[in-house]
């Protein structure tokens, strides 16, 4: 019986370890990864490296063509901000506001002109994707679409 | 002829029943006994405990696996002469440890799955406010990859709020 109890004792310790360090990995950093993309009716070449993207969102817009303006690594920790700048006088500026369970809080907001036009509170799922478009440039619109690891 | 033995001796009766005596003796107490109610009674008793301790024996030992206790003996003598690094890795490959580790393992991997695992049928965003000078605003899920988009169309430049 002394094997068992060892055995028990061993799961037990294990499963506390776990636990906790799924507890303390909550408080990572938290990396974004956003993309700066024209959707347009102008015809062309999806971007090959947009090809994830557009998979999933051909069926929701009605777009001929799907092109990377630009792409921006942040490295955010609790409460900290990162901004980024978008086509048209416009920037985003985004806030991890914690981890709660599986999810990240972010906070997402857009300006013109340096005055806010749009702003948002997401809690976005590890390992994935949240999309922000709307705003007209050049013959599309613009989509922001912003990937969170943690 | 073989003589009697003169008088009663029970260290030699019990070396008689454990057949420790030569020929001669055995006839000259073989002889006294039947003769001597004093020491065939010492006989009796020497082979009714001798029957009772069988007994006893024999059921103590009917749940004990020699193999395994000869083994263990063995192994116990080979750890001794061995030297450390050996006792090392006999330790650490040994049934017990392995079955724990092997035990503690499957446990941890089955956490660490269950709790990594994205969970299925949730959007990969939930909305919680959303406002902005804006004309309209529209929150949209990807069919397929579960995406979730907020689209927003601005207001035409001059027309605030």
């Amino acid at each position: 019986m002394k094997i068992y109890r060892i055995t028990l004792l061993c799961v037990i310790i294990v499963s506390i370890l776990i636990t906790q360090a799924d507890e303390a990995w909550s408080g990572a950093t938290i990396n974004l990864n956003v993309k700066t993309i024209l959707a347009s009716q102008k015809p062309g070449r999806d971007d090959p490296n947009l090809e994830r993207f557009t998979s999933g969102v051909k069926d929701v817009f009605g777009y001929s063509s799907y092109k990377l303006l630009s792409k921006d690594n942040l490295k955010l920790n609790q409460e900290n901000s990162g901004r980024i700048s978008l086509p048209g006088n416009r920037s985003m500026k985004i806030t991890s506001k914690g981890i709660s369970g599986d999810r990240v809080t972010l906070q997402v907001e857009m300006f013109k002109n340096n005055k806010q036009i749009f702003q948002t509170v997401v809690r976005l799922l590890n390992d994935s994707e949240v999309t922000v478009g709307g705003p007209k440039h050049e013959d599309g619109n613009l989509l922001i679409n912003i990937f969170a690891s943690f | 002829m073989q003589e009697n033995l003169s008088h009663c001796n029970s260290e030699l009766i019990s070396r008689y029943y454990d057949g420790e005596l030569g020929q001669a003796e055995r006839s000259r107490v073989e002889s006294h006994i039947l003769v001597c109610p004093s020491c065939n009674k010492i006989l009796e008793d020497l082979k009714g405990i001798s029957d009772q301790y069988g007994v006893h024996l024999t059921h103590q030992s009917v749940g004990i696996d020699t193999q395994e206790t000869e083994k263990h003996v063995l192994d116990r003598l080979r750890r001794e002469k061995a030297p450390w690094w050996a006792k090392a890795k006999d330790t650490f490959l040994s049934k017990k440890i392995l079955f724990s580790a092997t035990a503690t393992a499957g446990v941890a991997l089955l956490l660490i799955a269950v709790l990594q695992a994205p969970v299925p049928d949730s959007p990969s965003a939930i909305v919680t406010s959303v406002s902005g000078d804006v004309s309209s605003i529209i929150i949209l899920e990807a069919p397929e990859t579960r995406q979730t988009i907020l689209w927003f169309n601005e207001r035409p430049e001059g027309q605030g709020l």
